[in-house]
């Protein structure tokens, strides 16, 4: 495991240096055509880079969470969801809990943020709680810890960044070209000479941001699937986050809160459409269905071996998902099997809406509401806003007495 | 939950563990979907599915009421009847976020259970059974309480 | 003459770098195993902290399983005690009282005023999450006890090794399959 870390952080410098250069070509282009010198560009294009990390790093978490309206919790609020990061914690050998929270929609997904691993933070919506049992959360949980550990968090925040920087040197550069460049340069003549400068730099201007956007995408895939094959690992059971998967990837809900910017944090791309076929080249994550098979066919083997195994089984021809350091350090013997599986506790109708109700019970009460029950068994839950001494119960008539705020 | 008729905070009422948002001011209440699955089908949720794309399906109601909005997306919701023998008029958010009973529907439930005629046909007959059922002793709080006193 | 020299240099700092580097690696991966086994012991203890609170809340509920609790008090008694007596005494008397917990949750199903209880619902969710913390700190254990155990092994890490005075470790083994089965509980 030490050895995956230490291939992404490698992945990370060669990653930022290969967008790097999509950002240093076209600022020096754009200096020597333009101002004719290519240092100025250059600097330019650097200094962008360097404010906009600067100000990602510094705001990263908090950006995030707000948008998406979360709610932190700790571990006697919703016990349940605190125990399966807990165990799963353990069993990735991580030092400090990440902070928890619950994001209050009913579409299921779920996201990690954060820049090292004392300072993660993993957020699953209300959606994901009520839907998922206890095996299919801990997949989901797994799988986010996962890029916690693997510091895709890290990894993706500064390709998206460098990104940007990358698109607005091209919008800017591409401007300045044709409005601004284009008339001083055939006035104050010069003829062939400049166009040998001038068509790269336009083309770099166009097709700059779209490699580095395939590039980008292609990483986010990679990392999503080794963070399932990480899921696998840590939990021994492929079964609970293939079927979370099913789950999630079948319900239509969009996302209200996700937008451009945290679109590759989620589990699943919260902008998919049904039946989304031509995924490949263009979405942050892989197919769903795809993901499900690979985990269904591990067959036993839950090691990282076994997950390449299942994948080059799948995909003839395809190229490797596993990064060879992280096969290499696990060594050639396969991994344990699957440990004592007693076959999966079917869910029963009231064990379900159980669960419905310990997640909304523990949002209600997260939000000030106040808890009465009745003697006829009805629950009345009253916002913070209420005003009156008493409230009936619609059911029985019983008179209760409401604590004012 | 937001009242859509009257704009003020709405209390929540679970009996067997299936949650209702009511309003103590008007009597309205608001099913939403994912309460009515828990409800009709937890498993799989498709039966309530079903039941709501039924209803969204119906023409619109002649009315003079008011257009409300729905408390989840805020979009003016449509006036469906969903009434076999008389009129019974409700209002379907056009996402299928869930549905509305204005204060007038409720107690067209509650007086129906009180007369000991409840139908009992289809899911349809179940949602509002369970809807009239929790509400039997009616939820406008009678001033006397709310100020308490006089 | 003197770029030889040189590069005669460069590659001694390379070579002695590699060997800092795995010296360090050793190092790291025994440090892990140390610590998966700390963590084990934590969650056993935590096990063996719950159950007082679980005898007390069934006690009312199930008259008539005395044999029951008492299997599981007995149980506890001898893996406090084992905790002195070695990994492999320690390993069976805690699965003994997996086997004796399982036995005791399994009765329980046969009690729905029992089940109704907040207090032993919670208690349940308690004591499933510290069997699968149980299981995961083992699980993390013996995972790094393998990566250790190759690098101990595997060529050319295996010549630091035993300069070094490093050698491969148990695995936390279960032997018994009937225990494997009650140790992963999901109470989903």
């Amino acid at each position: 495991m030490w050895e995956q870390i230490r291939d992404n952080q490698v992945r990370t410098v060669i990653l930022v240096t290969a967008l790097g250069f999509m950002l240093i070509l076209p600022g020096s282009l754009l200096g020597q055509t333009v101002l004719g010198d290519w240092s100025v560009g250059l600097l330019l294009a650097l200094l962008i880079w360097v404010v906009m990390t600067l100000v990602g790093y510094f705001q990263g978490d908090s950006i995030l969470l707000s948008i998406s309206k979360a709610h932190k919790i700790g571990p006697d609020d919703m016990p349940r969801i605190y125990n399966v990061v807990e165990e799963m914690k353990i069993a990735c050998g991580m030092e400090k809990m990440p902070d928890i929270y619950i994001i209050d929609d009913p579409a299921m997904n779920a996201f990690a943020t954060g820049r090292d691993k004392n300072r993660a933070s993993l957020a699953v919506t209300s959606g994901l709680l009520q839907k998922l049992n206890r095996d299919e959360l801990q997949g989901v949980v797994g799988h986010e810890m996962a890029h916690i550990k693997n510091r895709d968090v890290l990894l993706m925040a500064m390709c998206s960044i460098l990104l940007g920087a990358i698109v607005m040197l091209a919008w800017c550069g591409s401007r300045i070209l044709f409005f601004g460049g284009v008339t001083r340069r055939s006035s104050s003549g010069g003829g062939n000479g400049q166009l040998i400068i001038l068509l790269p730099a336009v083309a770099l201007m166009i097709f700059a941001p779209i490699m580095a956007q395939f590039i980008y995408l292609a990483i986010s895939r990679k990392r999503e699937y080794l963070a399932d094959a990480s899921s696998a690992l840590y939990t021994r059971y492929p079964e609970g986050l293939a079927s979370a998967l099913e789950k999630v990837g079948a319900s239509t809900e969009q996302l209200k809160s996700a937008n451009n910017a945290t679109a590759p944090m989620y589990i699943l791309n919260p902008f998919r459409r049904k039946n989304q076929v031509a995924e490949d080249l263009t979405s942050t994550h892989p197919p769903v269905s795809e993901r499900i098979r690979i985990l269904r066919a591990m067959a036993g083997n839950t090691s990282l071996s076994g997950y390449e195994a299942a994948y080059k089984n799948l995909h003839q021809g395809g190229g490797s998902i596993i990064p060879g350091s992280a096969l290499l350090a696990e060594g050639s013997s396969p991994h344990a099997q699957v440990e004592g599986q007693a076959s999966p506790h079917v869910e029963g109708v009231d064990e379900v809406r159980t669960r419905a109700r310990e997640t909304h019970d523990a949002l209600w009460k997260l939000s000030n509401y106040q808890m009465i029950a009745c003697q006829c068994g009805v629950k009345l839950k009253i916002p913070p806003g209420y005003k009156g001494a008493f409230l009936q119960c619609p059911h029985c008539g019983t008179v209760h007495s409401v604590v004012p705020d | 939950m937001i009242c859509p008729a009257c704009k003020i905070p709405m209390i929540v009422v679970e009996r067997n563990k299936v949650e209702l948002d009511c309003c103590t001011s008007c009597q309205g209440v608001w099913f939403d979907k994912g309460e009515l699955e828990l409800l009709l089908d937890p498993l799989t949720g498709s039966i309530a599915g079903t039941l709501i794309e039924n209803i969204m399906g119906l023409p619109p109601a002649e009315t003079t009421e008011k257009r409300l909005a729905c408390p989840i997306c805020r979009q003016k919701m449509k006036k469906v009847d969903i009434g076999k023998t008389s009129g019974f008029i409700i209002d379907v958010c056009n996402s299928g976020h869930g549905f509305w009973f204005g204060e007038g529907e409720t107690s067209k439930l509650i007086a129906q259970l009180l007369n000991g005629k409840p139908e009992d046909k289809d899911i349809q007959d179940k949602m509002l059974f369970f809807v009239g059922d929790t509400l039997r002793a009616g939820l406008i709080n009678r001033e006397s309480i709310n100020t308490g006193g006089d | 003459m003197f770029i030889g020299g040189l590069v005669v240099i460069g590659i001694l700092v390379v070579v002695v770098l590699i060997i800092v580097g795995i010296y360090n690696g050793l190092v790291g991966a025994r440090n892990q195993v140390k610590n998966a086994w700390a963590q084990i012991d934590v969650q056993l203890k935590r096990r063996h902290d719950l159950i007082p609170n679980l005898i007390e809340t069934v006690k009312g509920y199930m008259q008539h399983e005395r044999g029951t609790l008492e299997a599981v008090t007995n149980a506890r008694t001898t893996a406090i005690k084992a905790a002195d007596g070695g990994v492999a005494a320690q390993a069976r008397a805690e699965g003994e009282l997996s086997q004796a917990l399982g036995g005791l949750l399994a009765v329980a199903e046969n009690y729905p005023d029992l089940k109704a209880s907040q207090n032993f619902l919670a208690l349940q969710e308690e004591l499933t999450s510290t069997e699968n913390k149980i299981s995961f700190s083992r699980q993390f254990y013996n995972d790094s006890m393998l990566q250790f155990n190759n690098k101990t092994q595997m060529f050319p890490s295996n010549i630091i090794a035993s300069m070094g005075g490093f050698k491969a470790g148990e695995f936390f083994e279960v032997t018994d399959t009937a225990e494997r089965e009650a140790t992963k509980v999901s109470f989903s």
